[in-house]
C-alpha cells in the first residue's frame, strides 16, 4: 500500500509550474492592476475612458465619427442581437430581436467595450450555452476592408471551438431584415433556408434557434434524394431552379454579397465556395 | 487588493498545486495559462483574510477546480475533454510516473480531485469536503470508488 502511495506522490512530485508560467502570471497580474496601484472600479473607468474619448473628439470636432456605426455584428443563437461598431472598435448601439436577445441585453452591459470583449461577454452567457447550442456571427459593414479585419478576428478568437460559425453578410439585405423585425444573421440564414424551401415565412423562422435552422438547411440539401416519392424529382428540380435565382440576384446586388463560411461540416453541401 | 509582494509569495508557494490541478482537468497548456490568470486575479482581488496557510492553500484550491469547471463549461471552449488529450501531457515523464498519472487522469472527472487530494496533498476526507464544498460521505464514496478504480488498472491493493 506505501508504496503506492509513493508512486502517487512521485508521480504528482513531477509536475511543477515552470518558472516562465509564473513569470507570465505575474507580468499579467500587474498589467491587470495597473501595477498594484489602486484605481477607479472598472465601470467607472469605462465611463472615465469614454467621457476622455467623447472630449478629445468633440476638441478635435470628431465627435460624429465616435457615434457613426460602421460596422454590425449579428449574433444569434436563440437570443437575436445586433451591435452597432464604431471605426474604433467599440460598440456603440446594441439591439435584440427576439425575448431572449432582450433579456440578454438586460444583463450583459456592453456598450463602449471593444467588440471582442462585447462578444466574450455576451457568449458567456446562460442563454448563449444552452447543449446544443449553434452560434452565428455575422459581420456587415459599408467598409469591407473593415468587416474582413473584424470577420477575421473573431474567426481566430472563436478557431477552436466548434459550435461558433463566422460570416460576411450583404449589407443590401439590412432594411429588409429589420423590416421582418430580424437581425440580419438570422435572415440570411433565413433566405439560405427559402432557396431550398421556398414556402418558409420570415415569421416561421423567426422563432427557430439558429440550430433548429441549420438542421433544416442541412436536411433539405442533404437529403434532396431522401424525399418522399411524390415530390423528390419536382423538390430537386426547384432546388436548382431556385438556386440559380438566388446566384443571380447576389451577384446583381451590388458586390457586397460574398458569403464566407467557416467551420460547420454539417452543412458543407450546399452553397460550397 | 493585496499587495505585490504577497501575491509573488503566493504565486511562488502554490504554483505548483494549482498547475497539478489544472493537469488532472484540462487538456491544454493554453488552458492552463488561462486558470493561472484567473486564480491568482481573484487572489489578488479578494478580500479574504486568510487565517493561515492552510485556510490560504485550501481556498487557492477551491477556487482553481471551479475555475478549472467554469472554464470547460465555458461557451468559449469546446465541449469534450478526451482522454487522449490529457494523456500526451504525461509523455514527458518516466514510464512508471505517466502510468500513475495516466490511471488518474483515466478516472471520471470527479474523482481525480478527491484523489489527488486525498494521496498526494494527504487532506483528511473531512478537509476535503470542506474545500470542494462536498458532503462528507459523498467524499468517503469517491474515495472507496476512485480506489477501486486505481486498484483494478494500476494492481495491489490502495486502501488506507
Amino acid at each position: 500500500m506505501d508504496e503506492h502511495r509513493n508512486a502517487f506522490r512521485e508521480s504528482f512530485e513531477q509536475i511543477r509550474a515552470d518558472d516562465a508560467l509564473k513569470e507570465r502570471t505575474k507580468a499579467y497580474l500587474s498589467g491587470k492592476t495597473n501595477g498594484y496601484r489602486h484605481s477607479l472600479p472598472r465601470p467607472y473607468r469605462r465611463v472615465a475612458l469614454v467621457a476622455c474619448l467623447v472630449l478629445l473628439l468633440l476638441a478635435g470636432g470628431g465627435y460624429s465619427s465616435f457615434f457613426t456605426q460602421t460596422t454590425t455584428i449579428s449574433v444569434d443563437v436563440n437570443p437575436s442581437v445586433e451591435l452597432g461598431i464604431n471605426r474604433y472598435d467599440r460598440v456603440i448601439s446594441v439591439r435584440a430581436f427576439n425575448e431572449d436577445g432582450n433579456e440578454l441585453l438586460a444583463t450583459k452591459n456592453i456598450r463602449f467595450l471593444d467588440y471582442r470583449e462585447a462578444l466574450r461577454e455576451l457568449l458567456g452567457a446562460e442563454s448563449m450555452t444552452a447543449e446544443d447550442a449553434l452560434v452565428d456571427i455575422t459581420v456587415f459593414g459599408t467598409n469591407d476592408e473593415k468587416s474582413d479585419e473584424i470577420l477575421k478576428n473573431l474567426e481566430n478568437s472563436t478557431a477552436h471551438y466548434d459550435n461558433v460559425h463566422c460570416f460576411i453578410g450583404s449589407s443590401e439585405m439590412v432594411g429588409d431584415a429589420h423590416s421582418h423585425g430580424m437581425s440580419c444573421g438570422k435572415y440570411q440564414a433565413f433566405l439560405e433556408l427559402q432557396e431550398l424551401d421556398p414556402s418558409v415565412t420570415p415569421e416561421e423562422v423567426q422563432n427557430l434557434t439558429m440550430r433548429q435552422i441549420r438542421d433544416r438547411i442541412s436536411e433539405l440539401s442533404g437529403g434532396a434524394e431522401d424525399n418522399t416519392p411524390a415530390g423528390s424529382k419536382k423538390h430537386e428540380t426547384e432546388h436548382n431552379n431556385v438556386q440559380t435565382s438566388s446566384t443571380e440576384s447576389t451577384e446583381g446586388s451590388g458586390g457586397n454579397g460574398k458569403k464566407h463560411r467557416y467551420g460547420g461540416g454539417h452543412h458543407g453541401g450546399h452553397h460550397d465556395e | 487588493m493585496r499587495d505585490e509582494q504577497e501575491v509573488n509569495r503566493a504565486i511562488e508557494r502554490y504554483a505548483d498545486t494549482v498547475r497539478r490541478l489544472c493537469m488532472i482537468h484540462l487538456k491544454n497548456y493554453h488552458d492552463t495559462e488561462d486558470i493561472f490568470q484567473t486564480v491568482f486575479l481573484k487572489y489578488v482581488l479578494s478580500s479574504v483574510v486568510f487565517e493561515n496557510e492552510e485556510h490560504e492553500k485550501a481556498w487557492l484550491i477551491r477556487v482553481t477546480v471551479n475555475a478549472c469547471k467554469d472554464l470547460l463549461k465555458s461557451f468559449f471552449h469546446s465541449r469534450t475533454t478526451t482522454l487522449d488529450e490529457l494523456i500526451t501531457q504525461t509523455e514527458e515523464l518516466s514510464p512508471e510516473h505517466s502510468e500513475v498519472l495516466e490511471a488518474v487522469l483515466s478516472l471520471p472527472a470527479k474523482y481525480r480531485d478527491v484523489v489527488y487530494l486525498y494521496y498526494y496533498e494527504e487532506y483528511s476526507a473531512a478537509e476535503i469536503s470542506r474545500i470542494i464544498g462536498k458532503n462528507v460521505n459523498t467524499v468517503y464514496t469517491l474515495l472507496a470508488r476512485a480506489r477501486k478504480l486505481l486498484g483494478e488498472r494500476l494492481g495491489g491493493d490502495w486502501n488506507g
